[in-house]
């Protein structure tokens, strides 16, 4: 009974020191920008600065890209992510995945919106460029119906969100699969890899977006082109990202524009 | 997830209730003959189950309902859920804010559709049933969408062919419905004993319910409506809405159903399309609860036959007189133990009493389970006592469960429990156990697996309660209070209770029984104290004392291991180091932490006497027992060794009768009252010992079993 007077009592009195999300310790003092986890947390995340494949944003080198008639085969622009895949970054995805720990979110995306501006410095070459590069749309690989019911969420999405953001574009959903794939992560590379092709495709409204993204445009110079960039959680081959760009490439060519993919993913495995 | 809601007037009223399977409802209330004068109005086919259970427990319904029309039902819902949720009720409703996007325009176009297209059109209720009309043409829809579950039912009999072909003649002479109906209610009753004393989210239903041989082809969601809607299982929402007391303000925040936490995380949820859909962060780890997660429990029924356990048949009283009876003989217990286990055993036979304490408690008439406590010293042979008394509830086909908060105490216990019990081997859980699944009356589980219980157990014994996490953990003990049944009984083992519990013994609110004395008899070896200056002192100068150094000496001397426990991870490979230098090398010395990956072998190696010196933290300070040891505490005013944890770790010393009279000493610059405290509780527990004459008794030839 007293205890019930004074627990709020003492709750006032002594406020619950935080506890940092990735590791469950007690929280002196918060990272900066990272408020949810603790500095040593922080201080491991394997941000990829300086990506040595040009092309997947790999941290190390990159015997996929340079096989020959893979450039031939690929119908994104290039990929960069925010950190390299190590385990503790497997770890985080599993909980925030799989456990639905949705309490990392906000720290995804500001990763997210991080890895944004590092890719558009890059890819705008030396600063003041004349015409930097940026981005028009935001898009995100989809779930199947079942799988999003079944988790509640898409990460991709909650990804997109933060990545959209940094970049102060529209974030537009237009992709949608048509089957359920297995999951991912308990494939080989070659089922992977062939069980892609045809499990993306334009929702019905996509035209109607294109044209609203085209008349929208703050530059008028290259009218009828346009930069999506796409969003995932892990780029382990890339033929997820590669099959969603194919289907957002031949939809633009259908409707008469010419677009130019590029793609954003948290990891990079 | 979605559901079905419908209202149904039965002569005695209006009630609101949730379907997984409408036809199943329909089917139900039309054959129980409770459509009586009334009308089946169908409030929503989908609505998120957080708003839906909402409405079934809260709403209470009138008889001038009869004569509403659809927007009135539509209207009083909606006025419902705002008293329940406030306004969030909107969000919940569907998912009414899109994520805009800065640049001052466009808007996500995704959740506009997704707001348009998935819950708005379809909630509007209308008539299904009424005495006057019969089915009106959308409960025609529905019933033919029932026929076509009965066909599709049948053609999947039909195709499995020979076993099933002649009870499929005789059905189809008999109609269908009632074909189907005893192999839906055959499910429902599997469905209904798999839940006994169950708690699980949808999710593990779906994993437990294929380990028991229910597939998924099944139409297990029939069988769990029918045996929903025959009372012998609940179903509910994971997560319960804030509660509005009478007169108390509301308070602020949902909670877990499941493990009774605050659940303050609401996201934006895809399985039932409302923008705060509340999750459960503390029980994650178990599968994730939340507003909309279907929560399947064993209805709990007052069943005398099953709760309680059953009374003892005429002759069996004699079973229960104290000291010198049979059901004590064959366990080989210390004079000590066997007061403590048939005092035990004398609060196991107790009636379960209405709410034990003060009368506004009892006026609530909530039947608690009633609580014991056993407070034995170290090395007093715990696991021995609960035998009799495990035995003693599986002889009455009762259920009983060992839990502890720590897998490594399970894995020790579950061996030396199926030695003792081989009829009824124990259930070993833990976290990515193999028998997670499996059902038995003998259950040992760290504590986080209680979550999937509810009810189920006559006897709940906790283990090591003040350890953690348990302690400290509400979740933790709101899980071991629901595991237990209402009239069942709850043992706590501990031999350091914690300071509330303590206090409630003092009181005399908490019965309880004291094992002062170790198994072999010999007194508890009292710390004594030594003052030096602090360790990290020490280390810097590379001086140690000359006491601790000739004490270490001492004991390896005398061929004892010795356990130095220091209260800083960082301290442990200086001091490591350090000793090294001083003590002979044939002499091998050991650090451990938890952050050494290396701990359960140098553990192994010190239990195999390979490590003599062995340094560590109070990860150590219980479980590791070794015959003849000393015990040495360097820091002992640190914050970290608390009164518990000083009585735990002097506990290591002379646990064993060969080497009774172990070294345990306190090296500390400052007395502090946790080293007053443990050395008074040692002392006292030494006195009572003596006083009852435990103590220096030719007993110990007796060995543990």
């Amino acid at each position: 009974m007293i205890e019930r007077i004074l627990a709020p009592l003492h709750a006032l009195l002594a406020p619950p020191i935080p506890t940092c999300l990735a590791c469950g310790k007690r929280m002196t003092k918060a990272a900066q920008g990272y408020p949810e986890i603790c500095r040593a947390c922080v201080a491991q995340i394997p941000w990829i600065i300086r990506p040595r494949c040009a092309v997947c944003g790999r941290s190390i080198g990159c015997p996929d890209c340079t096989r020959p008639g893979v450039a031939a085969s690929r119908h994104f622009a290039c990929n960069r992510s925010a950190v390299a895949y190590d385990p503790l970054m497997r770890e985080w995805l599993a909980q925030y995945k799989y456990r639905g720990r949705e309490a990392f979110t906000p720290i995804f995306q500001r990763m997210m919106g991080q890895a944004y501006k590092r890719m558009a410095s890059e890819l705008s070459g030396p600063p003041h460029a004349v015409s930097p590069w940026h981005i028009d749309a935001v898009t995100y690989v989809p779930l199947s119906p079942s799988r999003l019911r079944e988790r509640g969420f898409n990460q991709a999405e909650l990804l997109a969100i933060g990545a959209a953001a940094a970049a102060k574009a529209p974030l537009i959903d237009i992709l949608e699969r048509t089957r359920d794939t297995q999951k991912q992560s308990s494939k080989t590379r070659r089922e992977r890899l062939s069980d892609m092709k045809s499990a993306f495709q334009l929702q019905p409204h996509a035209a109607d977006v294109f044209q609203q993204i085209l008349s929208r445009r703050r530059t008028l110079s290259k009218k009828n082109e346009i930069k999506i960039l796409l969003i995932d959680d892990v780029y382990t081959t890339g033929s997820t990202l590669n099959y969603c760009s194919l289907a957002l490439l031949q939809a633009c060519t259908d409707l008469g524009i010419s677009a130019q993919m590029y793609s954003l993913t948290w990891a990079r495995s | 997830m979605r559901i079905h809601v419908y209202a149904i007037r039965r002569s005695e009223g209006w009630k609101v209730d949730i379907s997984l399977d409408i036809v199943t409802d329909l089917t139900w209330w039309s054959q129980t003959g409770e459509y009586n004068g009334s009308r089946v109005w169908l409030l929503s086919e989908q609505m998120p189950l957080s708003l839906a259970v909402g409405l079934r427990d809260l709403w209470m319904l009138e008889n001038r309902m009869d004569h509403w029309s659809a927007g009135e039902w539509q209207s009083g819902m909606k006025i419902v859920l705002s008293k329940i949720w406030g306004k969030a009720s909107e969000q919940l409703w569907v998912g009414k804010s899109p994520v805009v996007i800065e640049e001052g325009g466009l808007i996500e176009e995704g959740a506009k559709r997704r707001a348009n297209r998935e819950y708005i059109p379809s909630d509007i209720p209308y008539l299904l049933w009424s005495q006057a009309q019969g089915y009106t043409n959308k409960g025609l829809i529905m019933m033919k969408k029932a026929q076509d579950i009965v066909r599709h039912a049948e053609e999947q009999l039909t195709w499995n062919g020979d076993e099933w072909g002649g009870r499929e003649s005789e059905s189809r002479s008999k109609g269908t419905k009632k074909y189907e109906d005893t192999m839906q209610q055959e499910i429902a009753c599997r469905v209904a004993s798999l839940l006994k004393g169950r708690s699980l989210l949808l999710s593990e239903w779906m994993v437990y319910m294929e380990h028991h041989g229910l597939e998924k082809e099944s139409n297990w969601l029939a069988g769990i409506q029918l045996a929903y809607l025959n009372g012998r299982i609940d179903l509910t929402a994971s997560i319960a809405p804030p509660s509005r007391g009478g007169l108390r303000r509301r308070t602020a925040s949902s909670h877990c159903r499941r493990c009774g936490s605050v659940a303050m995380k609401a996201t934006r949820c895809a399985s039932c399309g409302s923008d705060a859909c509340t999750y459960c962060e503390a029980c994650l780890a178990m599968g994730r609860s939340r507003s909309c997660a279907l929560l399947l429990r064993g209805a709990h029924r007052a069943c005398p036959a099953d709760g309680a356990l059953a009374a003892p048949s005429s002759g069996g009283r004699q079973d229960l007189a104290p000291v010198d009876a049979d059901p004590m003989g064959r366990w080989g217990l210390s004079p000590a133990q066997r007061e403590a286990a048939s005092a035990a055993l004398r609060f196991l036979e107790e009636p379960p009493s209405v709410g034990g304490g003060s009368w506004w408690r009892r006026r609530k008439e909530r039947v608690t389970p009633a609580r014991f406590l056993l407070w034995a010293v170290t090395g007093a042979g715990k696991t021995e006592m609960i035998f009799p008394l495990l035995s003693a509830v599986l002889q009455r086909g009762g259920r009983a469960l060992v839990a502890t908060p720590r897998r490594d105490v399970v894995l020790e216990l579950a061996p030396r429990i199926a030695a003792v019990f081989p009829d009824t081997p124990p259930v070993v859980l833990y976290g990515g156990s193999p028998e997670r699944w499996t059902a038995g009356r003998l259950v040992l589980a760290t504590t986080h697996q209680l979550l999937r219980f509810h009810q189920s157990f006559d006897l709940v014994i906790i283990d090591e309660l003040d350890a953690f996490p348990y302690h400290n953990d509400p979740m933790l003990a709101f899980a071991a209070e629901q595991s237990c049944k209402p009239q069942g009984k709850f043992i706590y083992l501990s031999a350091t209770p914690p300071v509330q519990m303590q206090l409630a013994v003092r009181r005399g609110a908490l019965a309880h029984v004291k094992v002062p004395a170790r198994y072999h008899g010999h007194p508890l070896p009292v710390p004594t104290r030594i003052e030096i200056p602090p360790l990290q002192q020490c280390l810097r100068h590379a001086k140690l004392p000359v006491v601790l150094r000739k004490i270490i000496e001492k004991s390896t001397e005398r061929g004892a291991q010795l356990f130095i426990f220091v209260s800083r991870i960082h301290q442990i490979e200086s001091l490591v180091n350090r000793l090294r230098q001083v003590i002979p090398p044939h002499i091998r010395i050991e650090g451990t932490s938890s952050k050494d990956e290396r701990r359960a072998e140098k553990v192994l190696a010190f239990r195999a006497g390979e490590i003599q010196i062995l340094i560590t933290t109070t990860i150590l300070e219980r479980g590791v027992t070794v015959p003849r040891s000393d015990v040495i505490i360097l820091d002992a005013d640190g914050s970290l060794f608390d009164e518990a944890s000083l009585v735990q770790m002097a506990g290591r010393a002379g646990r064993s009768a060969s080497d009774p009279a172990g070294q345990v000493t306190f090296y500390s610059p400052e007395w502090t009252n946790a080293q007053r405290g443990a050395i008074r509780q040692i002392r006292r527990m030494n006195r009572i010992a003596r006083r009852k004459g435990y103590l220096h008794e030719l007993n110990t030839s007796r060995a543990r079993l």
